[in-house]
């Protein structure tokens, strides 16, 4: 009798212990389980604008929390995790510019409203008739080896870019020492990308210290004109910066270091920043994350307004081969009309994401608001499928990765393309396997990861080309398209460049479903608490911050 | 036992040998290029040919695997395609932090755990026994990361005692060393903790109603002389084959609790390489683990024969 007590007790004491451990809900979203999805950005010019980026980025650090405290170490935590933070040219992954930009700086940058302004060069000319462009660089500035910042150092670090074949320099035919301080890079054709993929995406090193210490010790140390140095790298583990005593803006940086610890799970990264055991949280995009952070009243999340540098999520349909059912246009069409596309984001995300129905963020230059889109009209979905010959409909799979977003709306996709006679399974993937989909081709739904920077030309292009980076082997290349992707390429101003890419836009989504149907802006969302001041967190672009006017208002 | 020793280690080669075939074919066999995962999407052909000759990833399989093996003779294991380091200095670096965790996880598992065994044991269908028993059946049937979870958010978020993560060597400031190894160690502690004190209670049920524990207590040895010396030495055998067991986890850390704290130990290291496909990292994590465990279990084959002498080779 007693022993049955006992185990009655035990058992109840430890269901009630399960269901409540079961009860949180918190996933742990793993950035190592997607695939590699970002892209390097590069956005249209608007205007040339001699303001220099640090008059901007004192101006606004001064207006952040009365006077500035210098001192103390930045802690930030992340779980992108660089396996290069020196020599730049193998920095390739959007999400690392983060820490290129404590040491490093480009010849242009921006400002909040996404227009360019100078960082290291203080006036420039783009001129398409000559296929060329020409940089006047800031006087006075010098590397963190106190060596002098010139018309050669860039040559020679363009050069580098150029021998490991990034894609930035794919088009430049030569670049020339004009003096001291111009230089002139000669295009092989004119490319209306070129000015922010050469201006923005180059991060310049000192060729001194390359020489000196050579490409390994590089790799885990750095040597630019930014404001910090790097004082201590573990690959996988921390990134630690000190001050670059060099610095060209006198009184900055205001902090005295950075560290950065990179975490395996997002989790534990949310935990650290609750228990304040870090400052900063950047790539916190998992809308569980945000949720997890919710009601905090101290921690500030931070996002992107201007459109630069975000990502767009969506499903996407192979469609390269005649034997597939999403070779007619008239099937992509019907997936589109589907679903109901707002109510899965909104409900699946709390809220958090914002829709998107085109290859832009609501908002940017690019976003064309003419665009029809798709209604949710089941009907509709199941006409065009007779019209298509699949009035039985057919069984297809969608690919998915293992967060929970995606999961769980890959599951209710399935549920609703069943009302129309589509069977979707669903398979779990991991990163792997997406990104050899990704390059190679697949056959059936996956999620579409894109660059959606308000540049067409440049972004559109790694999907469409035929040639293209990712994607391209799963879908169709209509010509009309890339002879409009060519014309983007080709404009000589933004106002035509803009106009040609809405016309894109419209043959891309409407006439054709090309890409399927994009679900939410993916833009990259960092979490500071209230103490941390002048960072400006992804305020001129989704992937960058200033460490240089960041300062500790404790 | 020389010859015992020799004829062990020769077999144990050819098991090291056919696990480095297995995990090298098995990495290759896996879809996805690990040089696009490592470029991003941004990689053009260019650079994906210039880094694949750069990582010797254009050569035909079997030249690979030469090259591989040929450099674990000269100490060689290759470059990590995701850190861009040395796997030699990379595994080194982590081993230590795992060392840290597992260890004294282990040596606390063993030593609580054969105690409790004793305790349950020597009090068979007593309340000390059901109770013991009970909480090391939950213990085994509770999840790691769940006990982690718990210890977290009560020990460092409600009451900030403890720090929720991180990793701090031992050189860099004891204290914070300590602190950080606190939560991880006991999570680990308990989930080896329950199955060795099973064990343990069982292994001694079995030897305590043999006849000569009988015969010893006849002779009038003390209770505490006739469970240490005669029935816990005799009990240790199935234990001392578990602790051989153990050895892989030692060394390759457990990956559920080295990413819920964040310590960069072996265990998140394969994960990542994994995910990665960073042949480099796998394949010679894989290979210096079978190597300590073939090692460990020949050693506990030669222990063995000292803990019990009828069990001698010869």
């Amino acid at each position: 009798m007693r022993k049955k007590v006992i185990a009655i007790l035990l058992t109840v004491t430890m269901t009630a212990a399960m269901l409540a451990g079961c009860g949180n809900s918190g996933s742990s979203s793993d950035s190592s389980t997607e695939p590699v999805q970002e892209e390097n950005t590069e956005e249209p010019a608007t205007e040339e604008d001699s303001a220099t980026a640090e008059e901007a980025e004192t101006a606004e650090s001064e207006a952040g929390g009365g006077e500035i405290k210098t001192g103390g170490t930045l802690r930030v935590g992340t779980v992108q995790s660089p396996s290069v933070v020196g020599f730049t040219p193998e920095v390739t992954n959007n999400s690392f510019i983060q820490y290129l930009r404590c040491a490093y700086e480009s010849l242009l940058y921006y400002d909040e409203a996404g227009n360019i302004v100078g960082q290291l060069a203080s006036e420039w000319e783009a001129d398409a008739d000559a296929a060329t462009l020409t940089f006047k660089l800031v006087d006075g500035v010098n590397f963190a080896d106190g060596t002098p910042f010139n018309a050669e150092a860039v040559k020679w670090n363009i050069e580098q870019y150029i021998e490991t074949g990034r894609s930035e320099t794919n088009n430049i035919d030569s670049v020339e020492v004009v003096d001291d301080s111009t230089v002139t890079v000669k295009l092989k054709e004119w490319n209306s990308s070129s000015l922010e993929m050469i201006g923005f995406f180059i991060y310049y090193m000192s060729p001194t210290t390359f020489d000196e210490k050579g490409i390994e010790w590089m790799r885990a140390n750095s040597c630019g004109t930014g404001p910090f140095v790097v004082s201590g790298f573990d690959q996988g583990v921390s990134i630690k910066y000190t001050k670059n005593e060099n610095y060209r803006v006198e009184g900055q940086p205001y902090l005295d270091g950075i560290d950065y610890t990179i975490f395996g799970d997002s989790t534990t990264l949310t935990n650290a920043l609750k228990a304040g055991e870090v400052d900063v949280l950047t790539y916190g995009n998992d809308c569980d994350i945000m949720k997890d952070l919710e009601g905090i009243t101290n921690i500030i999340t931070e996002k992107n307004s201007n459109g630069l540098g975000v990502e767009s999520v969506g499903i996407i349909p192979s469609s390269a081969e005649e034997s597939d059912p999403f070779y007619d246009a008239k099937v992509r069409q019907a997936l589109c009309y589907a679903v109901d596309w707002d109510q899965i984001v909104t409900a699946l995300s709390y809220g958090y994401y914002e829709r998107t129905n085109q290859w832009a963020a609501p908002g940017a230059a690019t976003y064309n608001t003419d665009l029809k889109g798709y209604s949710y009209d089941p009907e509709k979905a199941k006409a065009l499928l007779a019209e298509a010959g699949y009035a039985d409909g057919f069984d297809t799979v969608i690919y998915s990765a293992s967060t929970g977003f995606q999961q769980n709306a890959a599951t209710a996709i399935s549920a609703s393309l069943a009302e129309v006679g589509i069977n979707a399974s669903v398979e779990i993937i991991d990163g792997a396997k997406g990104n050899d989909m990704m390059a190679n081709g697949w056959s059936g739904l996956y999620w579409h990861y894109a660059s959606v920077g308000p540049d067409l030309g440049l972004y559109m292009g790694r999907h469409l080309d035929v040639n293209g980076a990712y994607y391209a082997k799963g879908i169709q290349h209509p010509q009309d398209c890339l002879d409009l992707l060519n014309e983007i390429r080709a404009a000589k101003d933004e106002t035509t460049k803009v106009d040609l890419e809405w016309q894109l836009q419209e043959k891309i989504y409407d006439e054709y479903a090309l890409f399927g149907m994009p679900l939410y802006v993916n833009a990259p969302v960092h979490m500071r608490y209230d103490y941390v001041e002048g960072a400006q967190l992804a305020k001129v672009h989704a992937v960058t911050w200033s460490p240089a006017t960041t300062w500790l208002n404790k | 036992m020389g010859k015992y020793v020799f004829k062990r280690l020769g077999q144990s080669l050819i098991v090291v040998f056919i696990v480095t075939v297995i995990v090298f074919g098995l990495m290759h066999l896996l879809p996805g290029d690990p040089i696009q995962i490592y470029l991003g999407d941004t990689a053009t052909e260019e650079q994906i040919a210039y880094y694949t000759k750069q990582f010797g990833l254009d050569q035909p399989l079997p030249v690979q695997y030469i090259r591989w093996i040929g450099g674990l003779f000269k100490g060689e294991m290759g470059r990590s395609i995701t850190y861009s380091i040395d796997v030699k200095e990379l595994l080194l670096r982590r081993v230590a932090s795992t060392l840290s965790v597992t260890f004294p996880a282990f040596v606390l598992a063993l030593l609580i755990g054969i105690c409790l065994g004793v305790i349950t044991s020597t009090h068979r269908g007593r309340t000390l026994d059901s109770l013991l028993t009970s909480i090391a059946n939950v213990g085994i049937a509770t999840p790691a990361f769940w006990i982690g979870m718990i210890l977290v958010y009560i020990f460092g978020l409600k009451l900030k005692w403890l720090p929720v993560q991180g990793y701090i060597p031992f050189s860099e400031s004891p204290s914070d060393y300590i602190k950080c190894l606190v939560m991880p160690v006991i999570v680990l502690t308990l989930g080896h903790l329950s199955s060795n004190t099973r064990q343990t209670r069982s292994s001694m049920l079995e030897v305590i109603s043999q006849d000569y524990i009988r015969t010893a207590r006849s002779k009038g040895l003390s209770e505490k002389t006739v469970v240490y010396k005669h029935a816990l030495r005799n009990a240790l055998i199935p234990i001392v084959t578990m602790m051989g067991g153990a050895v892989g986890a030692l060394l390759g850390g457990t990956v559920v609790i080295e990413n819920l704290f964040n310590i960069p130990g072996v265990g998140a290291l394969m994960l990542t390489a994994i995910i990665n496909k960073d042949y480099m990292v796998v394949q010679n994590v894989t290979f210096v683990i079978a190597v300590a465990v073939v090692i460990c279990n020949l050693l506990i084959d030669i222990l063995y024969g000292y803990i019990d002498p009828r069990i001698r080779v010869e």
